[in-house]
């Protein structure tokens, strides 16, 4: 086809109405010679003419035939198509407003499950090739990853010829000092090839760059420059103090941007690593210290190197370094892992992430079918009402294909319908989504949204459930038997579209148990995770922490007077039983792990990591830990040789048993390093995530180590909410200029332990409420079709002295079956969840009976109810009006 | 004898085209004057079917190869007529040469041993 032809097609299309009356013209025209060429011929007047009419052929098949010709024809027709399915549709509102219905909350839970799965394990980061970028680990001996120290970060980037760049970063709490109240924000540190690494441009004016090493400069994150100075773009250019210390804003990076780090805080700014004499306190020489390993590193692979290739490179330089340094921290072992989503080593790998994803989305996909079934019976009961209309149009000439594209038509817009309904649902699920996260200091570096990826996966969502609950009726489209159509049995019921209505409800309510058992299983596991023993009270407990270093003219002194002054002024407040401070608590996600050495020979006198804690004397008791071994500190501890306190699996793994560990030595971080002695063991208990198995544990004192962040803990009488109020004046009162940062209740500090068990709770729960519903709409419809199909026998059998009850039973029957069928289905399907589920549960067996039973019973619940309704209403039909014939 | 069902000798795909170019070349018409004039000159063998005429007569002309202006017949009606136009008849002469070819072929097989 030329593009003459084109054009002109063009043209005859756009001006097809004219054309249409042009076909018109030409016909009658047409029509009028032959008449009266025929009349010429000897033909009668009246006889021509109904010659002539005849042998053009039907008008209307004239224009069609002569429509087919004209292209893009199909345009009209869809348009046409799309014109009788809304009509068609707004004559049944009931149908269409459930189906509706239906179709959004299927739609719109599969396009919130995409965006809660898009932001954590699918959405590459937001840069050019995100997938050339990886990340570099060290491992301890027991998997966990380590972080590198910087002369190791400035050799892998030398020496490693498949990154084209590496970057280094860390990340501190600062203090903002605007001004007035001091505001603690999240900072990374970061090495200046760090941005142009990873290849983000700048909102407003610019982000670091090579020369930026050591300038006293700062990015802003999008996110805090909205909330801390109101979007105002005045801010870049102008200074602003962190720590006291004076920076220049230069620019404001993308919006979205939370780093490369999935579930920690995001950061607020990014300053170069160069200036860490102001923004991280007592860092020292923290660029040539091998010992400290406290960097993030993360390369660029250049576009012809491979991982293999990059791992074997990185290995060649960690065997190197093993020689050289054999204390350093980072371990034999530097792997590589794919940083091209956002990711977090500390918490799942990206496979892990992955699967994650991937089954939330089975979870959306089965509540989408269950809705599509929904509709799909609903369509299937309309069919047979429209029979009539099938039947009539199939005898005017309309072409079986014809029929078929209408009731698409109407199915896509019923999906159309769906998806705009959908859409406001999942913009207000994933908002909601946000709140399940655990109170936190600084915001989480995860944020679901309802963006463009999640319009166009819910949008081939909508195509596809379209065309499954659109096709499934069409199966019993077939010719009616048009006689009987005419003989007035118009509520006459077809057996294979019950079958087909009564299996679609089956598969619904097998489904809704499985669903439902997961929610049961989901909300078991939460339960569990809850009362795990975490080794002490949280109860009645309030914790926040402080960092006196972002005070303006710090030092040790200071720090200490201040501390002395801030246990004594809360210990005084009314309601208060005890303060104590400790470096961070187990379970807060903040524990520093240090090696160590047993210092004489042991089975065991290998190096074990172990989560450090420094805390005053009264910590053990104003948390209610239980000492199984020796003592807790005292006055004695301050002179002498350090004294530190253990938990049972340290001593475990040193000594084999917790009593022999008492008066035993070890040294810190390296052999002959700094010496300890013990004096008492710790009952163990989980440490960072509930569910991990216990870590070794150590405990320092605060009298002999200084720790200038701490968190406090004020243990209360009673309700320690009461407290907050008179906690945050005292602490304002104290010290103006110091941030306090997270006051809450300790139950929520530590909520983030099991902040995933919950949130697979809420959403497992949530799913299945969706699930038990849609289902019970699904055996309502069958109930109610059933009670319309039988109206008939059931004004008899009312005539003949039936009882009300008996009817009902009778209709029950037709919806609690398939039900019952389904719910052993259900269970069954249950039974084949593999075991491999058990490893996001805790303390719940996948096929735990007494889950499955409730699911099970609450369906059956829902299920009778759901029946009941139809069932009554049209047990009491009066048997006058049922015997009426239609 | 006139009437009856239209032609039933089945004319092969473009075929019918071909004829429209060929009536049109001599002078324009309406669209049952291209009719009226093959049933005449075919001595009432080929009587074109309307479903098949105009869709071919709205398909030549948004080939390029015939023009439709509204005219007055003879009778005084309004009446649309079609004219072959330069590029009409170019490939009026290909098709007919195409056509002589293949008839002449069958002819070859018809008359052979």
């Amino acid at each position: 086809m030329s593009i003459i032809e084109v054009l002109a097609g063009i043209r005859q299309w756009a001006n097809r109405r004219q054309f249409e009356r042009d076909m018109d013209v030409e016909m009658r025209f047409h029509i009028d010679m032959e008449t009266r060429d025929l009349a010429a011929h000897g033909m009668s007047a009246e006889q021509a003419r109904a010659h002539a009419v005849r042998t053009f052929g039907g008008a209307t098949r004239f224009k069609e035939e002569a429509r087919v010709a004209l292209p893009l024809h199909w345009l009209s027709d869809i348009r046409t198509d799309l014109r009788y399915a809304l009509r068609s549709l707004r004559r049944t509102p009931a149908f269409t407003g459930v189906a509706v219905l239906a179709l959004g909350i299927g739609i719109g839970a599969n396009a919130t499950l995409f965006g809660l799965a898009d932001a954590a394990a699918f959405r590459p980061l937001g840069v050019p090739h995100p997938e050339q970028l990886y990340s570099v680990f060290g491992s301890q001996s027991d998997g966990t990853p380590l972080n590198m120290s910087y002369p190791t970060y400035l050799d892998l980037r030398a020496g490693v010829p498949a990154f084209s760049d590496a970057a280094a970063f860390t990340e501190r709490m600062v203090s903002l000092n605007g001004d007035g109240t001091p505001v603690a924000a999240w900072a990374a540190h970061i090495t200046d090839n760090y941005f142009t690494l990873l290849g983000a441009r700048a909102t407003v004016g610019r982000l670091t760059q090579g020369g930026d090493h050591a300038a006293p400069v700062a990015v802003l994150s999008h996110a805090f420059w909205e909330s801390q100075f109101g979007g105002d773009r005045e801010i870049v250019g102008k200074a602003i103090r962190v720590n006291g210390a004076p920076f220049t804003v230069i620019g404001i990076a993308p919006r979205g941007f939370q780093g490369t780090r999935l579930f920690t805080f995001a950061p607020a700014l990014w300053l170069p690593i160069g200036m860490h004499a102001q923004t991280l306190p007592r860092s020292g020489d923290v660029l040539n210290d091998r010992e400290r390993a406290r960097f993030n590193v993360i390369a660029r692979l250049t576009p012809r190197a491979g991982p293999e290739i990059a791992q074997q490179q990185v290995n060649a330089i960690s065997t190197r370094l093993a020689r050289e340094f054999p204390h350093a921290p980072e371990g034999a072992r530097l792997s590589l892992v794919s940083n091209r989503t956002p990711i977090n080593p500390w918490l799942a790998g990206p496979e892990r992430f992955a699967m994650i994803g991937i089954l939330s989305l089975a979870g959306g996909w089965l509540v989408l079918l269950i809705a599509c079934a929904d509709v799909a019976n609903l369509l299937l009961a309309r069919m047979t009402t429209r029979e009539r209309e099938i039947a009539t149009r199939l005898a005017l000439g309309a072409s079986r294909g014809r029929l078929v594209r209408q009731f698409l038509a109407e199915s896509v817009l019923l999906a159309a319908l769906g998806t705009v309904a959908a859409v406001p649902f999942a913009v207000v699920a994933l908002k909601g989504s946000q709140r399940l996260t655990p109170p936190l200091d600084f915001a989480p570096s995860f944020s679901p949204s309802f963006d463009g990826r999640s319009l166009v996966f819910t949008a081939v969502v909508a195509l596809v459930a379209a065309i499954v609950f659109g096709l499934a009726p069409l199966f019993h489209a077939r010719s009616p038997d048009l006689a009987r159509m005419f003989r007035g049995a118009p509520n006459h019921a077809r057996p294979g579209a019950n079958r087909s209505r009564q299996a679609l409800v089956v598969a619904q309510v097998a489904t809704s148990v499985v669903v439902l058992a997961m929610a049961g299983l989901f909300t078991r596991s939460l339960g569990a995770a809850r009362r795990i023993d975490v080794g002490f009270d949280t109860r009645h407990t309030l914790a926040f922490s402080v960092d006196p270093r972002l005070l303006v003219g710090y030092d040790a002194e200071r720090a200490t007077a201040l501390y002395r002054r801030i246990l004594a002024d809360l210990e005084a407040l009314p309601g208060v039983q005890a303060v104590a401070r400790a470096s961070s608590i187990p379970l807060d996600g903040n524990s520093v792990t240090m090696r160590l050495f047993a210092a004489e020979a042991t089975p065991a006198s290998r190096a074990i990591a172990a989560d450090n804690f420094v805390v005053s004397p009264n910590y053990f008791t104003t948390l209610g830990m239980t000492i199984v071994a020796g003592r807790a500190f005292s006055r004695a501890d301050t002179a002498g040789v350090e004294r530190v306190l253990v938990n049972e699996t340290l001593a475990g793994r040193l000594w084999r048993d917790s009593t022999l560990a008492i008066g035993k030595q070890m040294w810190l971080d390296s052999v002959g390093g700094a010496r300890v002695e013990v004096i008492g063991v710790v009952r163990s208990h989980a440490s960072r995530q509930l569910g991990d198995p216990p870590r070794a544990l150590l405990w320092m004192s605060l009298e002999r180590n200084q720790v200038p962040r701490t968190t406090v803990i004020v243990r209360a009488d009673e309700q320690p909410e009461r407290l907050i109020g008179a906690v945050r004046q005292r602490m304002q009162a104290i010290a103006p200029d110091l941030p306090v940062v997270g006051l809450r209740p300790l139950d929520q500090y530590i909520a983030l332990a099991y902040s995933a068990a919950q949130a697979g709770a809420a959403g497992a729960s949530a799913l299945g409420i969706v699930a038990s519903l849609l289902a019970a709409a699904g055996i309502f419809g069958v109930v109610a079709y059933t009670v319309s199909q039988r109206t008939r026998e059931m004004g008899i059998r009312v005539a003949l002295g039936a009882r009300t009850s008996q009817l009902v039973a009778l209709m029950l029957h037709s919806g609690l079956r398939p039900t019952a069928i389904g719910i052993l289905a259900g269970l069954g399907l249950t039974m084949a969840i593999p075991r491999g589920m058990a490893v996001i549960l805790y303390g719940v067996s996948p096929h735990d009976p007494g889950v499955l039973l409730g699911a099970s019973a609450l369906f059956l619940v829902v299920a009778t109810v759901a029946a009941l309704i139809p069932a009554w209403r049209g047990a009491r039909v009066d048997p006058r009006r049922a015997l009426q014939v239609d | 004898m006139r009437g009856g069902v239209p032609g039933n000798t089945e004319l092969l795909h473009g075929t019918l085209e071909l004829l429209i170019l060929r009536v049109l070349r001599v002078s324009s018409l309406h669209g049952w004057g291209i009719s009226k004039h093959i049933r005449e000159v075919s001595r009432e063998t080929l009587q074109i079917n309307q479903g098949s005429l105009y869709p071919a007569l709205y398909r030549l002309e948004r080939e390029g190869l015939i023009r439709a202006e509204w005219g007055t017949s003879d009778e005084g009606r309004r009446a649309k007529f079609y004219t072959i136009t330069r590029a009409g008849l170019t490939q009026l002469t290909a098709e007919e040469t195409e056509w002589r070819r293949f008839a002449l072929a069958i002819e070859l097989v018809l008359t052979s041993a």
